[in-house]
């Protein structure tokens, strides 16, 4: 079993719940309390990945980058070297949404060859109906790079391993 | 105030002068401060008063209907009841004033002035004039009427009172001022009591102007009228907006403390002395603590090693405490990708709490990259420190590598670092540029450079701090500290032993004299100088060793110091006395000198016989070098003696006639008695008759009888000697005188 560690950075407006993703997804907790992050923290968690023909052990680094603001954008070089990206917005605020093709354009600037997962995160606070439109606003992104768009909760954990799951199999 | 005067003088336009003219003179009056009447006798006033009243009563004549104007009265009553709309109120119903005063005045008149003859007298004991008076009537009149009443009378009158002010003015002042003032104030006050408000704004608008005036006039009033309650005003306006005071002052206290500090410097310095004061002693103290501590720390042990490390190996001070309080130890080596932070190899010290590669090579990453990107562009981060610890990043095209050192490194184990890195990047620059995450592309190579990198510098640097660390700097502390004391110790002993031998060789030189060797002289090798100390018994002996230690000192390159004294020492006399003995035996050994020689106390006599001069001058040297002899007495002969007798023989006769020759052998006898050292010899002469033989038998027989017949008067007989058989011819041989025995006095050879 060979190991393999790859970076992938978390990116999307301040406040969309990356660092909550992440919290999810490693430690398997969730905080209401909103934190900010400053400049970057890196998380790890090591996976078992099935390839083609064998089972990697993927050491996944995860760059938590700080939120982009009106007055602070996110800085381009914690994304190099980046495999994949998970580009996060919150399904509650439509202005996160839409800038959600920013985020995209700037990783794969960085990141021709990086593979984007788009997280529709807070969808526990959205009603069902209203869910499904969005995300089927947000979902059609004609990139080959991008995987999909997962309607994400970091409070209850939908979707979050599953996503996550998805991306590492894609960097093997 | 002012208002109502304006509004008043506006009404002067409309209305009758007498309606006008009294309200103006009334404001004036109120505010003519200055304003001093004349005082005027009560007859005077009584007389005014009467005049008043006649005029008061025409007044009243002229005005129509009394009905009238108490119904017009009634109409404006509350109105006229607001004091404050007095100015308002005043215009419409001035000639209602005048004839409502005159309604008044027909109760006045009624109560005071019908009943003249009686009234008369309380006027005239009257002291504050007829209008007081006047106000009774009125006040008893009114006593039962509501306070409205009141006011409406008091405002009602005002008109009145101006007018008659107006008539009196010139005529009595006074009278009319004291008649006025406490009306004024009365009024005054009872409006300030029921409307504050109004009252306020009334008199509000002509305040600033007002003291702007009285300050002009007489700035101290109003200065001691303030004075007392600007602190308390500040207080309370620090109280309802502290900022606003703040804003106010602030800009001014700067050139305040200024101009004060200009003025009155003393002052300034007294008044911040104790907050100064303060401040600095604690800073003061803090800094005397921190160079307490320098000096300690400097003066100890470790200070004074520091010190002298830090000149060898030329850095500073600082930096060996640095390295003192840390030492230094390698803890991993990480190669970091340099984009995505991902750890492409790494090396750790085993057996210690292992660093999480990953999260510091993502932090690291993040870090070189905020800084690269936030501080400075174009130009690397090469080390982060904390606390004790240091990464030190080396950079290159995709790479670097990131080593993480407890302590401060040393600049070799830095090159180390770099070409180890150099190689690397030579050699598997590709494979790191292809690295995708994936380790089994990384070269195996590399993981055992990394090793090379942290094992054998760590073992080295382990023993480099066992053995050229502390122990290595100790040995040449301690050298040092051993070559301090031994090396100038080595050097004294060194030039003390040398100093030992020259003493003892000039000791023993000094030993091998035989005329020095019974005197004790010590030589001392000091200073570059070779001492003699020591007595001897003359200058001699004195010349004698600084001779010897001259030579010595010369040839050791040392300065002769030399202290021997030659002292005046007291000879044994009796060494004296034996070497007088001596010299006197050898001199008498010649066979010219026969002496003796007398000892005693310093002086030598010698008596005696030398017969030639210069063995003379020769016994007197020789006597003279003789230490302990201060004078010599020379007494001695150059000739010997002559004994004039002879003894005379008969021809061919060997026998001696006693008769004749005793006394002749005994002078002979004292003679030889007189010079003990001196012999005899007897000389035989013949007359030459006969042969040879018998004159030498009778040579010999002659010879034997004188010497016998000395003997017998007790001549030692070996101080007589004959020549035996040898004879001499006398020089007349034919004369009887001619067969005798001489005696030749002579030195006996010893």
């Amino acid at each position: 079993m060979s190991v393999i560690t790859q970076k992938i950075c978390l990116l999307g407006d301040f406040n969309v719940g990356k660092t909550s993703l992440i919290r999810r997804f490693v430690e398997d907790k969730f905080s209401d309390q909103y934190l900010s992050t400053v400049g970057v923290k890196v998380s790890r968690k090591s996976l078992k990945v099935k390839a083609k023909l064998s089972v990697h052990l993927l050491n996944l680094l995860i760059w938590d980058l700080e939120g982009n603001t009106k007055f602070k954008s996110i800085t381009p070089s914690y994304l190099k070297g980046a495999s994949g990206a998970i580009i996060v917005a919150d399904l509650s605020r439509t202005n996160t949404l839409s800038s959600i093709s920013q985020h995209i354009n700037l990783f794969l600037q960085i990141n021709p060859q990086g593979t984007i997962a788009i997280a529709l995160n807070k969808a526990d606070l959205v009603p069902q109906e209203k869910l499904d439109k969005l995300i089927e606003l947000h979902s059609s992104y004609n990139r080959q790079q991008i995987l999909q768009a997962y309607p994400t909760s970091a409070k209850t954990g939908d979707n979050v391993p599953n996503m996550f799951a998805t991306l590492s199999q894609s960097l093997v | 105030m002012n208002d109502s005067s304006n509004n008043s003088s506006k009404n002067a336009s409309n209305n009758s002068p007498s309606n006008l003219q009294p309200i103006d003179g009334l404001v004036d009056f109120l505010l003519d401060s200055d304003y001093s009447a004349n005082s005027n006798t009560s007859a005077d006033m009584v007389e005014d008063r009467h005049e008043l009243a006649e005029e008061v009563s025409e007044i009243a004549d002229t005005q129509p209907n009394p009905d009238e104007l108490t119904a017009e009265l009634e109409n404006t009553e509350k109105d006229r009841f607001d004091c404050s709309e007095i100015e308002t109120d005043v215009e419409e119903p001035k000639a209602k004033i005048t004839l409502e005063a005159a309604v008044e005045y027909e109760a006045f008149l009624r109560q005071t002035i019908e009943p003249k003859i009686e009234e008369y007298p309380i006027f005239k004991q009257s002291d504050n004039g007829s209008i007081e008076q006047y106000d009774v009537a009125l006040n008893i009149d009114t006593e039962s009427a509501s306070s409205t009443e009141l006011v409406d009378c008091v405002n009602t009158l005002i008109p009145l009172i101006v007018e008659l002010l107006k008539y009196k003015i010139d005529n009595s002042q006074e009278s009319i001022f004291e008649a006025v003032a406490p009306t004024v104030e009365r009024l005054i006050e009872r409006r300030a009591s029921e409307e504050p408000e109004k009252m306020a704004a009334a008199i509000s608008s002509i305040l600033p102007a007002a003291i702007t005036e009285k300050i002009n006039l007489n700035p101290k009033t109003i200065a001691k009228a303030i004075a007392p309650e600007i602190a308390l005003a500040i207080e309370e306006q620090i109280l309802l907006d502290e900022k606003v005071m703040a804003q106010v002052l602030g800009p001014e206290m700067g050139k305040a403390i200024k101009t004060q500090i200009e003025l009155e410097k003393d002052a300034m310095v007294d008044a911040l002395y104790p907050v100064i004061g303060d401040t600095i002693s604690k800073y003061m103290v803090e800094v005397v603590k921190e160079i307490n501590s320098k000096v300690e720390n400097t003066l100890s042990p470790e200070g004074l090693k520091r010190k002298f490390q830090a000149r060898l190996q030329g850095v500073s001070e600082a930096e060996l405490i640095l390295q003192e309080a840390i030492g230094c130890y390698i803890q991993a080596v990480f190669l970091i990708d340099k984009n995505s932070g991902i750890v492409i190899e790494k090396v750790q010290k085993t057996g210690e709490q292992e660093l999480d590669s990953d999260m510091v090579a993502g932090m690291l990453t993040a870090i070189r990259s905020f800084a690269n990107d936030c501080i400075v562009s174009d130009s690397e981060l090469d080390s982060i420190d904390y606390g004790n610890w240091q990464i030190h990043l080396e950079v290159a095209g995709y790479c670097y590598l990131a080593v993480v050192v407890k302590g401060e490194p040393n600049q070799d184990f830095l090159q180390k670092v770099r070409s180890t890195f150099g190689e690397i990047v030579l050699n598997h620059g590709e494979a790191i540029e292809q690295f995708d995450g994936d380790y089994e592309t990384v070269p195996i190579v590399i993981k055992a450079k990394l090793e090379q990198l942290i094992e054998p510098e760590n073992v080295l640097r382990s023993k480099s701090t066992e053995k050229s660390g502390s122990p290595l700097i100790l040995l040449c502390l301690l050298a040092l500290i051993l070559s301090i004391f031994f090396v100038p110790w080595a050097i004294v002993s060194y030039r003390s032993k040398i100093a030992r031998n020259i003493e003892q060789f000039t000791a023993v030189q000094l030993d091998a004299a035989p005329e020095l060797s019974v005197y004790r002289l010590d030589p001392k090798v000091e200073k570059g100088k070779l001492i003699v100390t020591g007595r001897v018994p003359s200058n001699y002996l004195r010349d004698r060793a600084t001779v010897i230690t001259q030579e010595i000192a010369q040839h050791n390159n040392l300065q002769l110091d030399n202290r021997i004294i030659a002292v005046d020492v007291p000879t044994d006399p009796s060494l004296i006395l034996g070497e007088v003995k001596r010299l006197t035996k050898l001199f008498n050994q010649h066979s010219e000198v026969s002496i003796e020689s007398n000892y005693q106390s310093g002086t030598l006599s010698i008596s005696g016989f030398i017969l030639d001069k210069f063995q003379q001058e020769n016994v007197a040297d020789a006597f003279d070098q003789v230490p302990g002899i201060d004078q010599i007495i020379l007494n001695v002969a150059e000739q010997l003696p002559i004994i004039q007798e002879s003894i005379y023989f008969e021809i061919g006769s060997k026998n001696l006639n006693f008769t004749n020759n005793s006394s002749k052998i005994k002078s002979v006898s004292a003679f030889l008695n007189r010079y003990p050292q001196l012999h005899l010899k007897l000389v035989v002469y013949s007359d030459g008759q006969g042969s040879k033989i018998i004159n030498q038998k009778l040579a010999q027989e002659r010879c034997s009888k004188v010497k016998s017949a000395l003997v017998a008067q007790g001549v030692a007989p070996t101080r007589v000697i004959s020549e035996g058989k040898e004879y001499r011819i006398a020089a007349n041989p034919n004369l009887r005188s001619s067969r005798y025995v001489g005696f030749e006095p002579f030195i006996p050879t010893q």
